[in-house]
């Protein structure tokens, strides 16, 4: 049987998990100035697997605290709004596209998506974007890998083989097998769950960001090859992908001046995977 | 003593250590000088205050061998993922990755 194509793709974007309700409205409100700290909790406290994930979470991140944090509201005024977005939002993620015990290894997928969020979240900071978008975007990246393994576990695994015995990147060995690769899959996917459109560009411009052209596309493509190159999930056969000299040039980035934020990249993303039991 | 400067998350700190780096807030509010000596009290008010990475003093015990073994397994790790051919962007990120890399574990 020849794996989906692309077009049929949507039918399969069944089978996944929905994003969970909450995450769906911390991504909207991402941008929201008038959410308010009550608002926020309110809205964890109605997925209790979620808020006890985040307590989990807030309670490693903050191992040094002098007494324990037992809520929700509790844990963002004492670690921060952005701080517990963004552990929520890797969390219900993580926990929610598991793919535990099968071939294709869900949990190094999220150490990569958690090694671009943490970059971009960095890189947003030195180039005006902003950086809460921007973790998010690079969260789910590369979710359309979960749609194509989900549309058609025998083709991606045989994907990964592909890529693995040839050296080839993998969006050349999902362009052999399946036609078309992940990038095209995870736009489709973001077009179903309606993800906000500078995360829809980033998820379809991370490889090959000049025909889109977008700010959040050049930025997740920047920090998709940084996170690479810093060996952040340190994946046995890492390949730094090829970088566009135009992304690179249009957010204003110089990597020289930017060496000064990998010692710092690299402890917060030790940190995060600490939270995350990553 | 022979000391380097490391980066940790907070949650990775040993009280006891001291500051390499002055700390700022997110905002860029200083907060601890360098030089400062971390207790639990202090660390329980970087992770409240949302830091999330602290350059600290730590003693080298490496000696000469060990720290040579450390160079050329890092300029290895470099060159085998930067494998194959790429843009004149990736290839200064190449050299940038690897000056850091040496120079973090001089």
């Amino acid at each position: 049987m020849s794996p989906p194509g692309l077009d049929e793709l949507s039918f399969h974007a069944e089978a996944l998990p929905s994003l969970p309700e909450v995450v769906n409205y911390l991504i909207r409100s991402l941008k929201d100035d008038g959410a308010d700290v009550d608002t926020i909790a309110n809205h964890i406290n109605s997925d209790p697997a979620i808020t006890a994930r985040l307590l989990a979470a807030a309670n490693s991140v903050g191992s040094g605290l002098s007494s324990r944090i037992h809520s929700a509201k509790q844990a963002f005024i004492v670690l921060g709004v952005d701080r517990i977005v963004s552990i929520i939002l890797a969390s219900a993620l993580i926990h929610r596209f598991d793919t535990g015990g099968s071939a294709f290894d869900a949990r190094m997928l999220w150490r990569h998506s958690l090694g671009v969020a943490n970059c971009a979240r960095v890189l947003a900071g030195q180039t005006g974007l902003d950086p809460d978008v921007a973790f998010t975007a690079g969260l789910l990246h590369d979710i359309g890998q979960l749609l194509m393994y989900t549309a058609s576990p025998i083709d991606y695994v045989q994907t990964l083989e592909l890529r693995r015995d040839t050296d080839i990147s993998i969006v050349s060995a999902e362009q052999a097998i399946f036609g078309y690769d992940h990038t095209q899959a995870g736009r489709a996917l973001a077009q179903t769950w309606k993800l906000p459109i500078a995360i829809e560009e980033a998820i379809c411009a991370h490889h090959d960001p000049d025909d889109v052209g977008s700010e959040m596309g050049n930025l997740i493509h920047v920090s998709e090859v940084l996170s690479h190159a810093l060996d952040l999930g340190e994946q046995p056969n890492n390949l730094v992908p090829d970088l566009s000299e135009l992304a690179c040039a249009n957010l204003g980035l110089s990597w020289p001046k930017l060496t000064g934020h990998f010692a710092e990249i690299e402890a917060r993303y030790d940190g995060l995977c600490l939270a995350l039991g990553l | 003593m022979k000391v380097r400067t490391l980066h940790f998350a907070p949650a990775r700190v040993t009280p006891g250590m001291k500051l390499a780096k002055a700390v700022s807030d997110r905002d860029g509010h200083a907060l601890l000088a360098s030089g400062t000596a971390l207790d639990a009290e202090i660390l329980d008010r970087l992770i409240r205050r949302g830091v999330e990475s602290v350059a600290v003093l730590v003693e080298d015990l490496r000696d000469e061998e060990t720290i040579a073994t450390e160079l050329r397994l890092a300029e290895e790790r470099v060159a085998a993922i930067f494998r194959g051919l790429g843009s004149t962007a990736r290839a200064v990120l190449h050299s940038a990755i690897l000056n850091y890399r040496l120079e973090s574990l001089k």
